[in-house]
């Protein structure tokens, strides 16, 4: 199931199970039924049985405080008898692999883990039908592979009907059957078999700013620049063999490796004096054990302009560095330097001028009563809550301007809170970059955001850095990493296991996979294709493979984007 | 099966049920408010913290160190009391200054009150730290018949409560990268708690009510009753617990009675 944000995709999963009518109020007309029982007419309780619910948030669907407890829950509200539920307990553990948890305690297991406690906690159940509600969108790359491998595994059973909503599905593409798409204000917009959907309709997904798997954008792409890519590919296999059977591209690619491989890689930008600069950066949080620091000699150097990714697995250290570069955390003297001066030494007030740092959760740092009033506190942070009264005339007219870039004017007098999700994030980034500041430090800003919000955000990065901004992102979107980031810091346990390219760094799977990271979906096709065809590697973007390619200058292939696939 | 089985552990005090284990504290509690001199007190609050080490497993640091403040309130006490105290007057000096004195009754009633607060506060983190709070619960549904939804709903509170203090400090360091002073702050203290508490409300009312539906999701309160895959009981072990509890305790106070040291009313 896809859609953009606010599309009315976690209401329609609780119109699934009966939470809707029976427990949310609202005006319900229409008929659900799902495994043969008339929701309207089925308690919750008979409904639970027959389909499983698991949410985004791992700490926001627990009620218990160990793994046998959280499976047991569900069974014991049925009032089955305590053989049963062991036997419930042991089997659902089973099934999610995590056999040897039973007495563990939830705090102590990783994202992934939880989400598989979560959906063993529903199957205890044993429901027909099971509905995961974007189960990946707090995880980091490994915990995303964990709870993916799991649904493929549970898909390729064929015992449960699996729905999924997700903003990304590259991983699982091979594993859909069909595909849902709802649009704007909740209304149905497409529906159909995977292909048919993904080839046919591209237009319409891409005007509702919903995600499109990007070996689908890149054999559009290629088919509009002249190649006859054959068939309907969609996962990373498929694509490969449909790009190694497309007439004269492997050539191509080969041709365009001898020529061009030498000039991309000698762009070198160390002459350049550092912005921002970190040396053997080790830090200690105070009151923890000095003998398992938090970050352990960390070194880099933020040329001007520069987009600086900060990658690796949950708590390895990335937003602990990203608070120590921003101030947010006081580094130890002599190690962090701002143009040259010691951020241990500035004033806070000096820092937050020349650094802003967007947090994960953008409401955590709304201060005022009014969209507008955000902008104006950013300007007159001295003026508290009369801010937006006391700007200068030149002050309010770039308000003006900044909530007119974000699309906000109509909504300047609205509550912050009251805004979706992605005017959140984007005003939460608006109120940063209004003060001018030199670097921008953002942790996870596309996290939970649908297509358009992310391709809207990143745009608005993009502009601030063509004005000669800095930016230092943490993210797990690799995609992201590929297509923006001209550096890339791994950390693994604290420890920097890798600066420099992104193109390099996907270019080593070994490194790719200690640290926790996954490669990014077209990355994968272009090492399939190496494996097929001995193409080069290094195309690890849409945008890279598609200059890699050029024109087909041989064969003007006409109506290629509709070819008959699809009708299966 | 009970907390035994549960959590595998040997010392007897986190094997006593939680039901039985709260009835022996509190009445250790309402005893010595009615004890108003400094021996008896001191007298149980050092075999609590024998019990604690040998019959709970907890390091005398561990039990100590969480009451530094407790200590610490004992000087106030004391201060009051040297200061203050009604029977100054009339009683003995111990200590005598001239400008001060410290008289027997000041330093007889600040031990008394100083002890017993020490006394409480051990009782009380004894208990918390032998006790599961699942075990607790359940044992409040099970042997007190608390309703289980009330329950189930002190427990998802209780999980949330370190969830909470994460927010807050997040929120704090996101706040200052905002630039705010605590200038501000002082111009505008209304404004300030604000800005702390809306986001900090927003996040757990939104994660409260994501709980609310997961759990709903999971047939809770489809039946009056539940089962337990743990039920828990009261057997031979926490009645012998609680009686030994009340020997030590009717000893201890009756000895002090004996000697001539307990006394049951303030003067």
């Amino acid at each position: 199931m896809l859609g953009p944000s606010g599309s009315g995709k976690s209401t329609l999963t609780l119109c699934l199970d009966g939470l809707i009518p029976h427990l949310v109020e609202g005006d319900y007309s229409g008929q659900v039924t799902v495994a043969g029982l008339v929701v309207k007419d089925n308690p919750v309780h008979v409904l639970a049985q027959r389909v499983g619910l698991v949410f985004q948030d791992p700490e926001a669907q627990f009620c218990t405080l160990t793994v046998e407890d959280e499976i047991a829950f569900g069974v014991e509200n049925l009032c089955r008898a305590k053989e049963d539920i062991e036997v419930a307990i042991d089997k659902s553990l089973a099934t999610v692999g995590l056999s040897g948890f039973r007495k563990r305690s939830l705090t102590s297991l990783s994202g992934g883990e939880k989400q598989r406690v979560a959906l063993a906690s529903v199957l205890a159940l044993e429901p027909q039908v099971l509905v995961l509600d974007e189960p990946s969108a707090n995880l980091d790359p490994q915990g995303t592979a964990q709870v993916f491998g799991l649904v493929r595994r549970l898909a390729a059973e064929r015992q449960h009907t699996i729905v999924i909503i997700e903003h990304k599905l590259d991983e699982l593409i091979g594993w859909i059957d069909s595909v849902l798409v709802l649009g704007e204000e909740g209304r149905l917009l497409l529906t159909g078999e995977k292909r048919a959907v993904f080839y046919q309709q591209a237009d319409a997904l891409a005007a509702a700013g919903v995600w499109r798997p990007q070996t689908v954008e890149l054999v559009q792409g290629l088919r509009e620049a002249g190649w006859e890519v054959p068939g309907c590919p969609l996962t990373v296999e498929e694509t490969a063999s449909a790009l190694a059977e497309t007439p004269g591209l492997v050539d191509r690619l080969r041709a365009w490796e001898r020529e061009e491989t030498p000039a991309s890689q000698t762009a070198n930008q160390s002459e350049v004096e550092p912005l921002l600069q970190a040396t053997e950066l080790t830090y200690v949080y105070p009151g923890s054990d000095p003998a398992a620091p938090v970050l352990r000699e960390v070194s880099l150097a933020l040329p001007k302009g520069s987009f600086l990714a900060v990658v690796g697995a949950n708590g390895a250290g990335k937003s602990t560095l990203l608070s120590l570069l921003s101030g947010v955390l006081r580094p130890p003297r002599g190690r962090v330097f701002l143009e040259g001066w010691d951020v241990a030494t500035m004033a806070p007030r000096v820092l937050t001028a020349k650094v802003g740092h967007v947090f994960q959760n953008p409401e955590h740092q709304f201060v005022s009563d009014t969209v507008a009033g955000e902008l104006a506190y950013s300007l007159r942070p001295d003026a508290g809550p009369r801010a937006l009264a006391r700007l200068t005339r030149a002050q309010r007219g770039l308000v003006d301007v900044w909530l007119e870039r974000l699309g906000l004017s109509a909504l300047a007098e609205a509550n912050p809170f009251s805004l979706s999700h992605g005017q959140k994030r984007r005003l939460s980034v608006a109120a940063m970059l209004i003060r001018g500041q030199s670097v921008l430090v953002l942790d996870e800003p596309t996290l939970g955001q649908d297509e358009a919000q992310a391709q809207l955000l990143m745009a608005m990065v993009e502009e601030f850095r063509a004005r000669g901004g800095s930016v230092i992102m943490v993210t797990h979107d690799m995609r992201l990493v590929a297509e923006h980031a001209d550096l890339v810091l791994v950390l693994r346990e604290g420890r920097c296991e890798y600066l420099g390219g992104p193109q390099a760094l996907f270019g080593r799977e070994d490194l790719v996979e200690r640290a926790g990271l996954a490669m990014p979906p077209v990355g994968r096709v272009s090492a399939a294709l190496r494996v097929l065809a001995n193409t080069p590697t290094g195309l690890h973007t849409v945008e890279a493979f598609l200059r890699a390619a050029g024109r087909n200058l041989r064969g003007f292939g006409e109506g290629l984007g509709d070819r008959g696939c699809g009708h299966a | 099966m009970g907390a035994a089985m549960r959590s595998g552990q040997v010392y007897l005090l986190h094997r006593v049920n939680p039901c039985v284990k709260l009835l022996a504290a509190v009445t250790v509690v309402v005893v010595l408010t009615f004890v108003f001199d400094p021996l008896t007190p001191a007298i149980v609050l050092l075999l609590t913290l024998l019990a604690g080490r040998f019959l709970g497993g907890l390091s005398f640091a561990a039990q100590l160190k969480p009451m530094l403040v407790f200590f610490i309130a004992g000087l106030a006490i004391l201060v009051a009391n040297i200061l203050f105290n009604k029977e100054n007057a009339v009683s003995p000096a111990v200590v005598d200054l001239g400008f001060l004195r410290v008289t027997r009754a000041a330093l007889w009633a600040a031990g008394s009150l100083w002890l017993r607060l020490l006394l409480f506060a051990l009782v009380s983190l004894v208990f918390v730290k032998t006790t599961s709070p699942q075990d607790f619960i359940l044992s409040l549904v099970h042997q007190l018949k608390v309703n289980y939804r009330v329950a189930y709903g002190t427990m998802v509170g209780y999980r949330m409560l370190p969830l909470l203090v994460s927010d807050y400090h997040t929120i704090r360091a996101a706040q200052r990268v905002r630039g705010s002073s605590e200038r501000s702050g002082l111009l505008h203290p209304w404004w300030w708690l604000r800005r702390f508490a809306i986001p900090l409300l927003a996040g757990a009312v939104r994660r409260a009510s994501r709980v609310a539906v997961a759990m709903d999701a999971r047939a809770f309160g489809a039946f009056p009753e539940r089962t337990y895959r743990v039920r828990m009981r009261v057997d031979g072990k926490d009645l012998a617990f609680l009686a030994a509890v009340l020997v030590v305790l009717a000893v201890v106070v009756a000895g002090t009675w004996v000697a001539g040291v307990a006394r049951f009313t303030v003067q």
